[in-house]
C-alpha cells in the first residue's frame, strides 16, 4: 500500500471518497435499507401508492427523524444518550400543556431543558463519568418531570403546530420536504461550520484536537446543548402530529434512533456525523414497525420482529466492517 | 544568512553564543523523575538558530521525554527551559510554545482519521476559521503540502482515515509547517521518515534546508543513523537521561555514534551463572512465521532457557510475543509448533495487567483457578495456600489481603509475575514487563527466573532494557519485523544489542514502514498467522 501513493488524487473532486467497496457498501447501506422497506410497504400496502398515501406513512416518521439528530450530536462523540426518548416525552408534554396557553413559560422550561442538558455534559466531561451513566439517570428527571406535568396523556397543540405538521402539500410528502430541509440544517452545522468540523474531529481523535488548542468541555456543552435543542424540536413534532401531550409517547424512540444514526453511518466510537444517512436510517427504521402491523404481525411479536430487522442490518454493517483495519 | 549560523556547533551550548547573542532554545541541567526512573538526568542542550541538530539514542534514552519537555507537555523537576533571552518557568505549556513557533511532528497523533485533510489543517489553525474556511483551509494545505513533497498527490479533500500511511506522514508534516516563515521557529520531527518512501524522505530534508536557510531550527530524532550523518548539523548522542556526546555530523561516524550509545560501556557486572542449557527437550519451534509485521521469524526454545527479544522500542516484538501466544491453542500450525502451556506477562499492567478491585491474594491466583478449584467451585484454602507461597518466594511486601493498588508498581508487576508462575505453564512470555521497575525487584525477579529455569520452565524475554538482556540465553535482536541478528551467551551484551538494533540500516527502511503500519494500528490482527 505503501508503494501507490496516489491513491487519494485521483478521485473526481467533487466525488465523495469511497475507498474501496466496504466502505461503499456500508454508505450505501441506509439508501438500501430505505429502498426496501419502501418497496415492501408500496407492493404489500396499495393504498400507499400516492402522495396522499405516502404522507400518511412518513408522516408519523418525522418526530423520530428529528430525535435521531439529537442522539448524533451525541454519538459523534463516541457517547450514548439513552435519554433521548424521555426528552422528547418531555418536550411533548411541556409543549402540550403550555405552548398554547402561555408560550412564555413553555419557552423558558425548553431553556432550562437545553441547560440541564449541557449541565450532564460538562458533568460527563469534568467528571469522566461514562456518558451512559448520566444520561440513563437524566432520563428518569425527564420522565418524572413529564409525569408530574401530565400523569395521563392531555393538552393541546397550538394551531400553528398542528397546522404545519399536517400540512400536506399536493405534489409531496410534506414528510420528504421536512426531511430535506432537516438534511440541510444537519449538514451546514456537522461539515459548513468550523465548530461541527471539530465535533467529528473530537470523536475520532480527542487527542489531537485537545492538542491543537480546544476544549474539551466545550465541543461537549456545544454537543449536548444541540443534542437538547433537536430533542426538544422532535417532542414539538409529536406535538403537532398527535395534538396531546403522552410523556411515554416517544419512550421507544431512545434505542430506535439510537439504531437510526448506526444504520444511517455512524459509528459508535465516534468521529462520523452523517446527516443524510441518519434521516434515511430512521425512515427505514419507523417504516419497519409500520409494515409489521400492515403485515398483522401481532402486536405482542411487532416490538420482537422489528429487533430481529435492526440486529440483521447493524450486524451487516459490522460484518462490513471486520474487514478495515 | 545561512552561512553563518550553523557554524559554531560545540559543547554545552557556550559555543552557540554567535553573533545574535543567544541560543534559540537552550536548557540546562533538566531533570525529570518518574517513580522509580531517572528520565532525564541533567540535560544541558542548546540549540542554534538555523541549525538541523540530530538526537539519538536507544530505548530510554530520555529522547521522548526531552522533546516533551521542549514542548511545554511535560514540566521538568529541575533546570531550566530558555527561548532566546526568555526563561520558560512554570506557566510554560504546550499553547505557549506553539505560540513561540514552536512545532512537533509525532507519528499519527495531529490527525483525526474521521475527518478530512483540509478540515483537520483547519482544525489545529486558529487563523483558518471563520468565513470561507473550508476554502482557505484547502488552499493553505495544499500549498504547504506542495511546499514540502513537490508533486505529492495527495488530494486536500481526502479522508484520512482513508490515506496510505505514508501519505497521513506527510499531511502532518505539512500541517505543522502552515506559515513556515516568521511563525515556525523550532520544528521538531520525531522518526519522520519511518514511513516516507526515500524520495519523499530527500524532500523532506531538502525542504529542511530550506528552512535552515530561513533561520528555522530543526530537531531531528531518528533511529536511522545514516539519515542522521547526512542530513544535520550536528548530533547529540543520549544515553540513560542524559546527553552522552555531541558532534558535528559531517566529522563523525556510524561506529563512533553507536560506541557513544553504549557500545563501549560493556556490561562487565552480569551474572556469572551463565550457563549452556539448550540440552533441554524442545518446547516451542517456529519456522519462518509471517504476518503483515513479521517477517520470516525462526526460533527455537527448550526446556530451561531464556531467550531474548532485543531492538529498539516497536520493531515486532511485542507482536512476536502476541503472534506466540495466539498459536498455544492451536497445538500445531504451519509455523508455530508447540508442546507445552504457556503464561503471559504483560508490561501494561494498568490496562492489560492488574484487577484493580481484587486483592493481592486473588490477583496472584487469578491464571491458575484450575488448581484451586474443583468441579467448578474455587477452594478459599487452596487460593490462600497458593497466594501465600507466592507472596513468600517472591518476598512481595504485603498481606494476601492487601488491596492491589495499595503495592507500588515494582511490586505489582511481581504480583504478576506470580500469577504467571503459579500456573503450570512451561513457556512464560515475558512482554517488557519490568520497564520502570526498581533495581532490587529486577534482581529478585531475575533470580525467580533463575530458579524456574532450572526446574525446566522457559522463558521468552522482551526487554527495552538492554542491560536485562544480559540475564537471556540467547537474545534475538529484531528491527523491522525481521530477526536481524542473534546473540548467544556472551555475545548477549547490551553493546552487542545496540550495535545490531541500529545495523543494517540501508536495508530495513522498507521493513521499518511495515512494522510502523502495524504498530499505529494499534488494534491486534488477529488473522495475521494464516498467511
Amino acid at each position: 500500500m505503501i508503494g501507490s501513493p496516489a491513491v487519494g488524487s485521483l478521485r473526481h473532486p467533487t466525488l465523495p471518497d469511497f475507498g474501496d467497496w466496504r466502505q461503499a457498501t456500508s454508505d450505501a447501506l441506509p439508501v438500501l435499507a430505505l429502498i426496501g422497506m419502501l418497496v415492501c410497504t408500496l407492493v404489500i400496502v396499495p393504498a400507499s401508492r400516492s402522495v396522499g398515501g405516502l404522507d400518511l406513512l412518513l408522516s408519523p416518521a418525522v418526530p423520530l427523524v428529528i430525535a435521531s439528530f439529537s442522539q448524533m450530536f451525541v454519538i459523534v462523540l463516541g457517547d450514548i444518550d439513552l435519554g433521548t426518548g424521555y426528552l422528547v416525552g418531555l418536550a411533548n408534554v411541556v409543549s402540550a400543556r403550555y405552548l398554547a396557553s402561555s408560550p412564555a413559560t413553555a419557552i423558558g422550561l425548553f431553556a432550562v431543558i437545553i441547560v440541564a442538558y449541557m449541565a450532564a455534559g460538562a458533568l460527563i466531561q469534568l467528571r469522566r463519568i461514562p456518558s451512559i451513566i448520566v444520561t440513563l439517570g437524566a432520563s428518569f428527571i425527564w420522565l418524572g418531570w413529564a409525569l408530574v406535568i401530565f400523569p395521563i396523556p392531555g393538552g393541546t397543540s397550538p394551531a400553528w403546530l398542528s397546522s404545519l405538521m399536517n400540512w400536506s402539500p399536493s405534489i409531496i410528502p410534506s414528510a420528504v420536504v421536512f426531511a430535506a430541509v432537516l438534511c440541510v440544517i444537519g449538514q451546514y452545522i456537522t461539515h459548513r461550520t468550523v465548530y461541527g468540523t471539530l465535533m467529528r474531529g473530537a470523536g475520532s481523535n480527542r487527542l489531537a484536537v485537545t492538542r491543537f488548542g480546544w476544549s474539551m468541555l466545550r465541543i461537549r456543552l456545544v454537543c449536548y446543548g444541540l443534542a437538547a435543542v433537536f430533542g426538544i424540536v422532535a417532542g414539538l413534532s409529536l406535538t403537532g402530529i398527535t395534538s396531546s401531550g403522552d410523556p411515554n409517547a416517544s419512550s421507544n424512540y431512545t434505542l430506535l434512533a439510537i439504531a437510526s444514526v448506526i444504520l444511517g453511518g455512524g459509528s459508535f466510537s465516534g468521529g462520523r456525523a452523517l446527516p443524510l444517512g441518519t434521516v434515511m436510517g430512521a425512515f427505514a427504521i419507523s417504516l419497519v414497525g409500520q409494515l409489521l402491523v400492515f403485515l398483522n404481525v401481532s402486536s405482542a411479536y411487532q416490538a420482537g420482529a422489528q429487533g430481529v430487522i435492526l440486529v440483521a442490518v447493524l450486524a451487516g454493517r459490522a460484518l462490513l466492517r471486520i474487514g478495515e483495519r | 544568512m545561512g552561512d553563518a549560523t550553523h557554524r559554531s556547533p560545540q559543547r554545552g551550548g557556550e559555543g552557540m553564543a554567535d553573533s545574535v547573542g543567544h541560543p534559540l532554545l537552550r536548557l540546562s541541567s533538566v531533570t525529570k523523575r518518574y517513580g522509580n526512573t531517572k528520565a532525564l538526568a541533567g540535560v544541558d542542550l542548546a540549540i542554534g538558530r538555523g541549525e538541523i541538530v540530530g538526537i539519538v539514542g536507544h530505548n530510554g534514552a530520555g529522547k521522548s521525554t526531552l522533546m516533551r519537555v521542549i514542548l511545554g507537555i511535560t514540566s521538568p523537576d529541575a533546570g531550566a527551559v530558555e527561548f532566546g533571552t526568555e526563561l520558560l518557568g512554570g506557566a510554560y505549556s504546550l499553547p505557549r510554545a506553539h505560540s513561540l513557533g514552536i512545532r512537533i511532528v509525532f507519528q499519527e497523533l495531529a490527525l483525526c482519521p474521521s475527518l478530512r485533510v483540509f478540515e483537520n489543517a483547519s482544525l489545529s489553525r486558529s487563523d483558518l476559521r471563520g468565513r470561507r474556511w473550508r476554502r482557505r483551509s484547502r488552499e493553505v494545505i495544499a500549498e504547504s503540502l506542495e511546499d514540502v513533497f513537490p508533486g505529492n498527490r495527495v488530494s486536500p479533500r481526502a479522508a484520512i482515515g482513508q490515506l496510505p500511511l505514508a501519505q497521513r506522514q506527510m499531511v502532518e508534516i505539512a500541517q505543522a509547517v502552515i506559515g513556515e516563515v516568521g511563525e515556525v521557529s523550532l520544528l521538531v520531527l520525531d522518526e519522520p521518515t519511518s514511513a516516507l518512501s526515500k524520495e519523499s524522505a530527500e524532500q523532506l530534508f531538502n525542504f529542511l534546508r530550506r528552512l535552515r536557510s530561513k533561520g528555522v531550527s530543526t530537531i531531528l530524532i531518528s533511529h536511522r543513523m545514516q539519515e542522521v550523518l547526512n542530513n544535520t548539523d550536528r548530533t547529540i548522542v543520549m544515553r540513560d537521561g542524559r546527553v552522552v556526546g555531541e558532534r558535528r555530523s559531517n566529522e563523525t561516524s556510524n561506529d563512533e555514534l553507536l560506541a557513544l550509545m553504549g557500545g563501549t560501556s560493556a556490561g562487565t557486572a552480569g551474572p556469572s551463572t551463565r550457563r549452556q542449557r539448550s540440552e533441554g527437550q524442545p518446547l516451542l519451534d517456529v519456522r519462518d512465521l509471517s504476518t503483515r509485521r513479521l517477517h520470516g521469524i525462526t526460533l527455537e526454545v527448550r526446556r530451561g532457557e531464556v531467550v531474548g527479544l532485543a531492538g529498539l522500542d516497536g520493531q515486532g516484538q511485542h507482536e512476536l510475543l502476541l503472534e506466540l501466544w495466539r498459536a498455544r491453542h492451536r497445538w500445531r500450525t504451519r509455523a508455530v509448533r508447540c508442546w507445552g502451556q504457556m503464561a503471559f506477562v504483560t508490561g501494561d499492567r494498568q490496562s492489560a495487567g492488574i484487577f484493580p478491585l481484587w486483592d493481592l491474594a486473588r490477583n496472584a491466583s487469578a491464571s491458575a483457578m484450575g488448581d484451586i478449584s474443583s468441579f467448578g467451585l474455587l477452594k478459599p484454602a487452596r487460593e490462600v495456600a497458593l497466594a501465600e507461597r507466592w507472596i513468600e518466594r517472591l518476598a512481595i511486601r504485603g498481606r494476601g489481603l492487601s488491596g492491589i493498588l495499595e503495592l507500588s508498581g515494582g511490586t505489582q508487576q511481581k504480583v504478576l509475575v506470580a500469577r504467571a508462575l503459579a500456573t503450570r505453564a512451561d513457556i512464560v512470555l515475558l512482554d517488557d514487563p519490568f520497564r520502570g521497575v526498581d533495581v532490587a525487584t529486577k534482581r529478585e525477579t531475575y533470580q525467580l527466573i533463575d530458579e524456574e529455569t532450572a526446574k525446566g520452565r522457559a522463558f521468552i524475554w522482551f526487554s527495552t532494557e538492554n542491560a536485562e538482556l544480559e540475564e537471556c540465553d540467547r537474545v534475538y535482536v529484531l528491527r523491522g519485523g525481521r530477526m536481524v541478528t542473534e546473540l548467544s551467551g556472551d555475545e548477549a551484551r547490551e553493546d552487542r544489542v545496540i550495535a545490531a538494533s541500529f545495523a543494517s540500516e540501508a536495508s530495513a527502511n522498507r521493513d521499518d514502514v511495515a512494522a510502523l503500519g502495524a504498530s499505529s494500528g494499534k488494534r491486534i490482527a488477529a488473522q495475521g498467522g494464516r498467511s
